[in-house]
């Protein structure tokens, strides 16, 4: 072995023990390499000093991460050759390492990038696709095969479901049960009702919990939260809330919604991988696409509201008037959660339902002052 | 570690007649990596953990040198996440789509149960069934991708410059798997050995290194002599069962139990390292090569108690560690009122924002700590402990093995990163 310098600050070596594998057979061999920064070429001569091969510096490569306390070099610029040289000798790596400048350099072709593009594209559309077209399609095509009788039973087993929720968080009864005020909305519901044939029949009831919010369930059970009859300033506001939740009964959107729910919410998860930061990317994900989603199912929602408010002499403007009362009192944290997270208060919705007021009709109040107060005692006990 | 086959003289002519496997990782270096890695996969969202685990890949197998060689990873993260992609589009599709049907199916059945106002057992029950028929439905799609990850992995590792190989076959692999799973469970675990061996079998026929063909010889039920603490272990819980029941003696009834209980967990261990052993001494490769392995279920066990042990010490140092700075961060950023009011409210009051981040930072730096240390304290000692007792025996043969044209896998390991199916490495 032997040592040299070469020009100014350029060392090169000459017969260095190393390994080589050809990659061809499983033979192990013992070579002698010679650095030459001269002719920038790496020499391997076998045993017998006849020469192997002759690698230029330029396309040597070494293998990263390795664990084996030596080097392990590979040449090919943009494929790696199938010959290997394991050189275990210090000196000898260091000079390596010195002189040759790609050796941690990978070369991604243009049409690797174009393939990873590609697949990212496909990726992205398919995810696309099936949560906002495929998954919803096939929920709305499945949930008007479920026969309403079966759904009326999933709506009292949800049903059951909340009830524990809510009897966990406060003792005592969370349903209030004011037979005045449950006669009253139920007569302010059935006013609402005309002309629409539901798959089953309504049933409302009010929980005793201060969130502003009303939601219907599967099986056409509609639950008010006490927090929302406190905040409505009028009886039209309540009876809007309640049509714009008979809109969603009419249409099926809560097994709807539950079957496109279950769909969606595996496929994020499936994306972005197991517990790290993927999690939290997963839960704005559902929260976001949720909301799109349920944007032309609320608008829908709206129309069948409006149009029902119209036919119980009621004003559309009524509608407008809550959505504008929720714009005012969004500051409040109070009101961040519930009605106002699902359905997003705007503008743009007010100015909707206001279009619907006919200026040449009168209307009418929808239930008497007396039977208001009796709605609006409903949780006294 | 000694090598029975050193770098002397031409390696042709003093080739070895057997070669020992030996693991040689730096402990240190590979928690660094394992915990660098981890750390960058956070910070990226998820995405760098296709490059984390290539990394890791390639550190673990240049560990590993049977005869003094080491095992080359050639795999890379690029081609991984490419894999990725592609899997991601099929399973999209296929769960996707599952997952509404099958809810479906469950709403119609859910709505045929119940029958009273208060049926909340059925609630359950059908639940239950509903997860299961998911699961039920997304395994063949599991085993399906445990094939390929194999395939891909023996595809992208070479020993001595010679790729390894496995034929394209997963299709094969995954009605077989579903049907020995079926035999598997009607006959209450009895036919494991059978499972085991066929499946083994399976697979190993189909694996090449170079232009050789590995070959499983043996019989399935020559591993049912691995199985024989499992029987044991059944026989001591049904010894306490019965105690309990005629003698009525609960509290030694219980304590034989749990002796039964605990000898189980010996037996499915010692079944895993046992049938490795007979499994790896009935390979032949190209019909000359054959293979020995002496690893003990009783050192690992006890690599894998010791490591949970040191883990558990290390995390409880963390956490006080951690609570420390906690605490710190709590006092600069509240500033502490001592003079008036109550001060553990002005504490909370202050460290809002400064608590919430902390907490998620500290349990994801927790995260990455823990996996850091499941490596280097428990996967790569028992596959160390495996590898080290591993055996080569009637090795010339080898030299006479040549190269095999590439295997292009366009989706890689991807349906097993997917599904999260892959192994410790």
């Amino acid at each position: 072995m032997h040592w040299m310098s070469v020009g100014h600050s350029k060392v090169a070596f000459t017969w260095v023990d190393a390994r080589y594998f050809d990659g061809l057979s499983a033979q192990r061999r013992q070579v002698f390499v010679s650095l030459d920064v001269e002719s920038w070429r790496l020499t391997i001569h076998d045993s017998s000093g006849a020469e192997l091969d002759i690698w230029p510096l330029e396309t040597l490569r070494q293998l990263r991460d390795d664990a084996g306390g030596g080097l392990v070099l590979c040449s090919g610029a943009v494929d790696p050759g199938e010959a290997r040289i394991v050189l275990s000798n210090a000196r000898a790596i260091s000079e390596i390492k010195a002189a040759c400048p790609n050796l941690t350099k990978t070369t991604v072709t243009g049409r690797t990038w174009g393939k990873i593009g590609v697949w990212i594209g496909a990726s992205v559309a398919a995810v696309a696709l099936m949560i906002f077209v495929i998954v919803p399609a096939l929920a709305e095509q499945l949930a008007v095969l479920i026969p309403p009788e079966r759904e009326a039973k999933v709506g009292s087993a949800v049903l059951r479901q909340i009830e524990r929720v809510f009897s966990e968080q406060e003792a005592g009864d969370w349903h209030c049960t004011n037979s005045e005020g449950q006669m009253a909305l139920e007569q302010m519901v059935q006013a609402l009702q005309q002309g629409q044939e539901f798959p089953y029949p309504i049933q409302v009831g009010v929980v005793d919990n201060e969130m502003v919010n009303a939601f219907a369930l599967p099986g056409g059970h509609i639950i008010v939260m006490r927090g929302l009859i406190e905040i409505a300033e009028a009886p039209e506001h309540l009876a809007a809330v309640l049509a714009h939740e008979l809109g969603h009964v009419a249409q099926r959107d809560p097994i709807v919604q539950a079957l496109r729910a279950a769909g969606t919410a595996g496929l994020l998860s499936l994306v972005l991988g197991d517990a790290t930061g993927g999690t939290v990317l997963a839960l704005a994900g559902e929260t976001l696409i949720a909301a799109k989603n349920s944007r032309a199912v609320e608008a829908r929602a709206d129309d069948f509201a409006l149009a029902q408010l119209a036919k119980a002499g009621v004003s559309p403007e009524a509608l407008a008037e809550f959505f504008e009362l929720l714009l005012e009192e969004m500051g409040d944290p109070v009101f961040g959660m519930g009605w106002i997270s699902s359905h997003p208060p705007s503008a743009e919705r007010a100015a909707h339902a206001r279009e619907a007021v006919q200026t040449a009709r009168s209307y009418q109040k929808s239930v008497s002052s007396q039977e208001w107060q009796a709605i609006q005692q409903i949780c006294a006990k | 570690m000694t090598y029975t086959s050193t770098l002397q003289g031409e390696g042709a002519a003093s080739a070895p007649t057997h070669l020992n496997g030996a693991f040689l990782p730096e402990k240190s270096k590979l928690f660094w990596l394992a915990l660098w890695t981890g750390a960058l996969t956070i910070v990226t969202f998820g995405i760098y953990r296709f490059w984390a685990r290539t990394r890791l890949r390639r550190y673990i197998w240049s560990s590993t040198k049977p005869g003094g060689d080491s095992f080359e990873y050639t795999g890379t993260g690029l081609e991984k996440f490419l894999g990725f992609l592609i899997a991601l589009v099929v399973i999209m599709v296929y769960s996707g789509i599952l997952q509404v049907v099958l809810d479906f199916i469950g709403y119609n059945l859910w709505g045929e149960v119940i029958s009273g106002p208060n049926d909340s057992m059925d609630d359950a029950l059908i639940q239950t069934g509903l997860t299961y028929g998911a699961g039920l439905a997304i395994l063949p799609l599991i085993f399906f991708a445990q094939y390929r990850a194999r395939r891909y992995m023996m595809s992208r590792t070479r020993w001595r410059g010679l790729r390894f190989a496995m034929d394209a076959a997963a299709l094969g692999y995954t009605w077989r798997v579903m049907l020995y799973f079926a035999a598997w469970s009607l006959s209450f675990g009895l036919l494991t050995p059978l499972a085991t061996f066929r499946l083994e079998k399976y697979m190993t026929d189909r694996m090449w290194y170079g232009d050789a063909r590995f070959e499983q010889t043996g019989q399935w039920t020559a591993l049912y002599a691995a199985m024989k603490h499992q029987f044991i272990a059944v026989g001591v819980l049904l010894l306490g069962a019965a105690i309990i029941y005629f003698g009525q003696a609960v509290a030694l009834g219980g304590n034989v139990m749990i002796a039964g209980g605990l000898w189980l967990i010996f037996g499915f261990v010692y079944y895993q390292v046992e049938s490795f052993k007979y499994l790896t001494a009935h390979k032949v490769l190209e019909g000359k090569v054959h293979f020995t392995s002496n690893a003990s279920s009783a050192r690992v066990i006890r690599i894998f108690v010791l490591g949970v042990a040191l883990i558990a010490v290390l995390v409880v140092g963390l956490i006080i560690a951690f609570g420390a700075l906690f605490g710190l961060f709590a006092l600069a950023g509240g500033g502490l009122d001592i003079t008036g009011g109550d001060p553990w409210t002005e504490i909370f009051a202050g460290i809002g924002l400064v608590a919430g981040l902390g907490a998620i930072f500290g349990s994801l730096v927790a995260l990455v700590c823990i996996g850091a240390f499941v490596i280097v304290f428990i996967s790569a000692p028992i596959l160390g402990h495996y590898v080290d007792t591993f055996r080569v025996e009637n090795a010339e043969p080898l030299e006479q093995i040549r190269q095999r044209a590439g295997d292009n896998m366009v989706d890689a390991d991807g349906f097993a990163d997917a599904l999260d199916v892959g192994g410790a490495f």
